[in-house]
């Protein structure tokens, strides 16, 4: 009996192909762009969690030399005998292989090592008191010779680092090890000492603040990438609802006429719930192979992006993990479930007999509409209180959520209201008509509208976020980069003979010096410039006091930038300690795309604090047709090698590529979410277009001629997508303003300052349009070929 | 003797490649390791110091002390020393590895920790320097180079205790004037105890600051004998009863067989009796399994010779130490012929 | 006795108070026997056959099919009493669009589990279908899908025959054809039938009459 009545409800699909395409692709689509992204984003995660297994010192706090210096050995035991469970590590070249890193750990020492699990800490212990090492099989390949040590494979070293114990790297004499660096384990015991008052050149580096914390720095990335997937998700769902309701206000003839022969109603709705699961799972397939394809397209562009960035290491290419795929099934199950909810409930409620009068399948009333506008204002209050009154990277997303889903909510009544105030206006009786009609035709239309503007918006907002922060840091680079050249020596000697080398040949050597500190607790890298025309021209600030220049070559002025100023609450005039000397902050500048602080102070003021640091990278001004001639005489007279030094133009250019990846991730995402909102549309249209015809009828006996209706159609579709485009434009600037001003704030701790960009809005605007059109377009051509007969029968079937 | 099992288990634990190899003479004298010999006087205070050309050695310090308000707390200072190879080398080559335990036992609470250091680098060592100093970390016990008067301090992150150890007694050898058999089958080690300190100082447990006074127990061993393959385990008890004597005394589990039992028994005046299987009895009253596998934590021990038929009971019989080799140690109330307290330690219950 | 109905009411909740459609209604109903039931619209007719069929609640009184009350039985029963004991024809087809004309004759055979092909068959060429089986409802016209709603209800052999104006929509001609037909294949099936209709015609080939106003048994 079961399979009769699946027969039976299934037919229904034979004879409405175009509501089963529709339904199924509305669920694909909705998996396929929610699954890609969460694929791209697992394949991300799953790399940084393979960084976060490896042998990485940089998931530790360090204790470093203020100047950078290497640390002695004795200072190391003070530390550990005042309590500060720290680890040493010695970093040296391989030898005979300068570009691999010899590190040297102390397995016993090392955080979080454990005599009950020896390899939970990572480090291996067999290279204790025995000459092994460990290095990664791709290290391993690249080494020529291994130093007489026996190497051993283990994947979890990091590529191009060889792991041993400390004493195959140190010199027998205790007394004169130095240390690169001081582990520090998080298990810190009771009356430990201050650090300052174990050594007082020491200090603490905050894990965070040392090296790139790629969680936090890519969240916000994989953040607006789950905000598009979840965005696209919502759109195909708004499909799916309206193909689930069409069909189940079809079927609920047959649903009566299968009562009335006995067929009991439970029975009834297991068999649609049955063949609704079939199809999600059916569509789910299709969705997630759509979104493996998807994935596997973006992601190389996303891996450069993040690489470009953030420094992370993602790869090219894209495993299949359980992860994405089920959650992906799960999804598209879900959704039409969701989707199919309440059409579903309505069916149970449904009695046996009641007039068959047809009802609208997503009856848009006044009503409705308000309810909805209703709480989508409340929406955007609760969005309006989370950005007086919260904080985090959350609320800035939740407040995008509410943004927009609120004005979502608030668009049917708006277009209601429009045409309302349209067909007051309107005296010709076509116009009128036509207003009224299309006000009709807007409780069909609304879910596509919605999710159109969704798009749009959305779209418009990530586009003037990439762009705005493109045109910041490009400008930025110009400052910064006012150099025509970049010279780096790891040899001091070497710097020395270049400098004296470059005496006279050039315009000028800006040297380029740092030292860590901290001001006011927050940790940042001090730099001391010379006074020179290059800064004061070229050098643009948030916040400046007149006289900033002279007062940092005085050594009284210090210029801090926007990410400590905002950490520490610093402000323009304020006087704080630097390495404990006083400063009066003299300027604030935007330094875009560095997670940590950073400060600059006046060259004598600088190395009266840290005599024994030397400039390792150096500014050169020339003329830039100077620099090829230049860059070969520094090869053949000096040796320097390609690794010394670098052109402006090629930094500038390496920066400008990456952004360039990231524009290629939002053009794809623009695109496809524009085209699956085009696609709700087009199976509104359909739908409604085989609904309308009562309503065309009498208007084509009436002396329109069905070419002329069909134009109309068109029109109507594209009146509908301009105003929703229009609405769409202030909500998309809004949404990258929260973007620019409360995400980013809270992801890098800088704020980016919002340009428009028209042109880019109008691209949009067309694409939207097109969209519309192009799925207006068959629905209309239906429309106007539609045989006299079947709108005669429209009037002969009246009763 | 105390915790020859622990320190076995120690050096089972350790993966390093050279302990494998270094366990291939399981049960003999091992290669190169000195062996500890009877009729050997030992000199102080070089003796205090370490002895490198020993497989095995520690200082282990167990006290009953109450806080300004009379509760009961019990502390436990331990320092273990164990060689890959004989001697020491400079710097980072030096074979030696040490292992610092802590513990502090109150009637409800209990809390453990351990440092780990490798040797000849300066992190971890027993020193006599005109002064006596053991350390790992930043914890010491140190003083007056004959143990008269010592300084005790450990931290952990829940708990720390500095507190000051003065010996009112001499120092206590065991078995043949330090030299003290372990097994039938002839295993032996030194072993000497101070078991009369007064102790005073202050201790923090969690937010809490107590003013701790009381006495400890400080013991001395070393060897390069490991125990013999039928020995699965051992019961230890140093008890201090409120007379003045106090006792030390084993039991050895054996797979096959009686278990090796021995002991010391010890006037106020620090005149010892070495008791054996015929004088001294210790058992099992009933067992708990709070905190881990079951074992007993209420004992009856009785010395016929001396009219002592007591009742032992752990404090806390939660006194697991959560440290990489789990073994259970902790103070101990003594009932019966005699009042007094005291501290167990039970290993190899798996 | 194949149908009972006895002191049957119903009355409808409104909002100007209680409607009462059907009043103290008894009567019964032999094996094979037909009954026309005739009244003006609004007499409560289709009602009536409504409650017979387990289609509406009963407010009181009892309808026994084979001995058992419809008043008692929950929604699950009166869905088992439809598949297996009663054919209901309606004055709208209410034919499943998406099927065949042959799947639509065999569908209720198939749910009562009777299903026939030779009966089927020889219903098929009675009622003119042969030409007609592999086309859908919307491409036949308005006799020819009653005729295929008729063919349906008499495949399954139910026991008793409900049905409402069954020619109501369809022309005279075409009216007569059919009902000629229906009645035709009734008697051959010796299924007993109770049939609403106001044609005085069609009432009298019947083997009795009820006249039904205002609710009440004339």
């Amino acid at each position: 009996m079961f399979f009769i009545g699946l027969q039976a409800m299934l037919s229904h699909w034979r004879k409405n192909p175009l509501q089963w395409v529709t339904l199924v692709f509305g669920v694909a689509f909705a998996t396929a762009l929610w699954t890609g992204i969460q694929a791209i984003n697992s394949e991300a995660r799953a790399s940084y969690d393979r960084a976060e297994q490896q042998i990485s010192i940089a998931q530790f706090d360090q204790i470093q030399k203020k100047d950078k210096s290497s640390i002695p050995h004795e200072e190391f035991i003070l530390l550990r005998r005042a309590g500060w469970m720290v680890s040493p590590i010695i970093r040296k070249e391989f030898p005979d292989a300068p570009d691999i890193e010899f590190l040297g750990v102390d397995p016993v020492s090392y955080p979080g090592f454990n005599l009950a699990a020896p390899e939970a800490s990572g480090v291996p212990l067999e290279s204790i008191d025995a000459n092994i090492a460990f290095a990664n099989t791709a290290t391993l390949a690249r080494l020529k010779t291994h130093g007489g040590f026996e190497i051993r494979e283990l994947s979890t070293v990091p590529d191009g680092v060889v792991v041993t114990d400390l004493a195959n790297v140190v010199s027998i004499r205790t007394e004169k090890t130095h240390y690169s660096a001081l582990l520090v384990s998080n298990f810190t015991p009771k009356w430990q000492r201050p650090l300052a008052e174990v050594a007082k050149d020491l200090i603490l580096i905050n894990r965070a603040e040392f090296a790139t914390d790629l969680g936090r720095l890519t969240d916000s990335f994989h953040l607006n990438l789950t905000a598009f997937g979840l965005l696209a998700f919502a759109v195909g769902i708004f499909i799916v609802y309206g193909a689930v309701g069409l069909a189940f206000e079809q079927r609920r003839p047959v649903v009566r006429t299968l009562r009335a022969l006995g067929y009991p109603l439970k029975k009834i709705l297991w068999v649609i719930a049955t063949e609704l699961m079939v199809f999600a799972i059916f569509a789910g397939a299709i969705g997630v192979l759509l979104g493996y394809f998807l994935a596997a397209a973006l992601l190389p562009d996303v891996s450069s992006a993040l690489g470009g960035l953030y420094g992370a290491d993602v790869p090219n290419t894209l495993r299949i993990r359980s992860e994405w795929w089920m959650t992906g099934m799960a999804i598209a199950v879900l959704g039409t479930a969701i989707a199919a909810a309440s059409s579903f409930f309505k069916l149970a409620k449904m009695p046996l007999l009641s007039a068959t009068k047809n009802r609208s399948w997503s009856q848009f009333t006044q009503r409705s509409g308000i309810q909805l506008a209703c709480v989508g204002a409340l929406l955007w209050v609760v969005a309006i209180c989370l950005y007086f009154f919260g904080s985090g990277l959350i609320t800035g997303f939740a407040i995008l959520g509410g943004l927009l889903i609120g004005a979502a909510f608030m668009l049917p009544l708006f277009l209601l209201g429009l045409l309302t105030v349209a067909l007051r206006c309107s005296r010709d009786h076509l116009v009128r008509w036509f207003w009224a009609d299309t006000r009709q035709q807007l409780s069909g239309l609304s879910l596509a509208l919605m999710a159109l503007m969704l798009a749009m918006a959305t779209n418009i907002g990530v586009s003037t976020m990439v762009n705005s922060f493109r045109d910041t840091f490009t400008g930025w680079l110009d400052q910064r980069m006012s150099s025509e050249m970049y010279l780096r020596f790891e040899d001091p000697e070497m710097a020395r003979r270049t400098v004296s080398y470059l005496e006279g040949r050039v315009d000028a050597m800006l040297p380029i010096i740092q030292a860590k500190s901290s001001i006011r607790g927050e940790l940042i890298d001090l730099y001391g410039i010379v006074d020179h025309a290059t800064y004061r021209e070229n050098w643009g600030m948030l916040d400046q006091s007149e006289t900033m220049w002279d007062d940092i070559a005085n050594g009284i002025g210090i210029a801090v930038n926007e990410q400590v100023a905002r950490k520490a609450d610093i402000k323009l005039g304020d006087s704080i300690e630097a390495n404990s000397k006083q400063f009066t902050v003299v300027a604030i500048y935007g330094d875009y795309g560095n997670p940590i602080g950073q400060a600059i102070i006046g060259m004598p003021a600088f190395t009266a604090m840290f005599p024994n640091v030397t400039a390792d990278r150096f500014g050169v001004r020339l003329k830039p047709d100077a620099i090829p001639v230049l860059m070969t005489d520094l090869k053949t007279d000096l040796g320097l090698t390609d690794d010394n030094m670098i052109d402006q133009s090629s930094i500038k250019q390496s920066s400008i590529n990456i952004f360039e990846q990231t524009f290629a991730v939002t053009a794809a995402l623009n695109v496809l979410t524009l085209a699956v909102a085009g696609f709700a549309i087009l199976m509104s249209l359909l739908t409604l277009s085989a609904m309308r015809l009562p309503q065309m009828a009498p208007a084509w006996a009436m002396g329109l001629t069905r070419a002329k209706l069909g134009r109309y159609e068109l029109l109507r579709a594209l009146s509908l997508a301009g105003v929703t485009c229009v609405v769409a434009i202030p909500l998309g600037l809004a949404l990258s303003w929260v973007l620019l001003s409360v995400v980013n704030v809270e992801a890098f701790g800088w704020q980016i300052p919002m340009f428009l960009f028209p042109a880019t809005y109008a691209k949009l605007v067309l694409l939207s349009l097109a969209a519309a059109v192009i799925a207006a377009l068959w629905p209309s051509w239906v429309l106007s070929r539609t045989p006299p007969e079947r709108l005669l029968k429209v009037f002969s079937n009246e009763k | 003797m105390k915790s020859n099992i622990t320190l076995l288990l120690f050096l089972v634990w350790c993966p390093f490649a050279l302990l494998a190899q270094g366990f291939a003479g399981l049960g003999t004298e091992v290669e190169g390791f000195a062996v500890p010999e009877r009729g050997i006087d030992l000199q102080f205070p070089r003796d205090h110091a370490a002895h490198p050309e020993y497989r095995i050695e520690w200082w282990y310090v167990t006290a009953n002390a109450v806080s300004q308000t009379g509760e009961p707390i019990g502390l436990q200072w331990t320092l273990f020393r164990s060689a890959l190879k004989p001697n020491e080398n400079d710097g980072w080559t030096s074979p030696q590895l040490w292992m610092g335990h802590a513990a502090v036992t109150t009637k409800h609470d209990h809390f453990s920790t351990e440092r780990l250091s490798r040797g000849g680098i300066g992190q971890a060592g027993a020193e006599i320097n005109g002064t006596f100093e053991a350390w790992i970390d930043d914890w010491h016990l140190s003083g007056m180079d004959d143990y008269s008067k010592m300084s005790m301090r450990a931290t952990s992150p829940e708990f720390a205790y500095d507190v000051e150890l003065t010996a009112n007694g001499p120092l206590v050898f065991h078995g043949d004037n330090g030299f003290s058999v372990k097994s039938s089958a002839g295993q032996a080690s030194y072993y000497y105890s101070q078991p009369f300190y007064d102790l005073g100082g202050t201790l923090e447990i969690e937010d809490q600051t107590y003013q701790i006074t009381g006495h400890a127990w400080l013991d001395r061993e070393w060897s390069s004998q490991p125990l013999s393959e039928t020995q699965t385990g051992w019961d230890w008890f140093s008890l201090s009863f409120d007379d003045g004597t106090k006792m030390m005394g084993f039991s050895l589990r054996q797979t096959k067989g009686e278990n090796f039992v021995s002991g010391t028994w010890i006037e106020p005046d620090g005149t010892t009796t070495t008791l054996g299987p015929e004088t001294l009895s210790l058992t099992p009253i009933s067992l708990t399994s709070e905190g881990g596998p079951s074992l007993p934590t209420v004992w009856t021990v009785s010395v016929p010779s001396q009219d002592v038929n007591v009742t032992v009971k752990a404090l806390n019989s939660n006194s697991w130490m959560a440290t990489s080799i789990k073994y259970w140690e902790g103070p101990v109330v003594v009932e019966g012929s005699h009042n007094g307290v005291g501290y167990l330690e039970m290993t190899g219950y798996n | 006795m194949l149908l009972i109905v006895d002191k049957l009411h119903k009355t409808y909740g409104t909002n100007e108070g209680h409607l009462e459609i059907l009043q103290d209604v008894s009567f019964e109903l032999a094996e094979g026997e037909t009954l026309a039931l005739t009244g003006d619209s609004g007499s409560g007719k289709s009602t009536l056959l409504h409650l017979i069929g387990g289609l509406d609640e009963i407010t009181r009184g009892s309808v026994k099919i084979n001995n058992c009350n419809v008043a008692e039985m929950n929604d699950v029963e009166r869905a088992d009493l439809r598949r297996r004991d009663v054919g209901v024809v309606f004055q709208q087809f209410n034919l499943i669009p998406s099927l065949s004309v042959a799947d639509n004759i065999a569908f209720h055979a198939k749910l009562a589990d009777r299903f026939d092909k030779v009966w089927i068959d020889h219903l098929v060429s009675s009622l003119g279908l042969i030409d007609q089986v592999a086309k859908f409802p919307e491409q036949l016209s308005g006799g020819q899908q009653q005729r295929v709603a008729i063919a349906r209800t008499l495949a399954a052999r139910p026991a008793v025959i409900l049905a409402d104006e069954p020619t109501g929509n369809l022309d005279y001609k075409s009216a007569d054809i059919v009902m000629n037909l229906f009645l035709t294949l009734v008697q051959e099936s010796k299924t007993a039938l109770l049939l609403v209709t106001h044609s005085e015609r069609i009432a009298s080939r019947l083997s009795r009459r009820l006249h039904l106003s205002k609710g009440k048994l004339a």
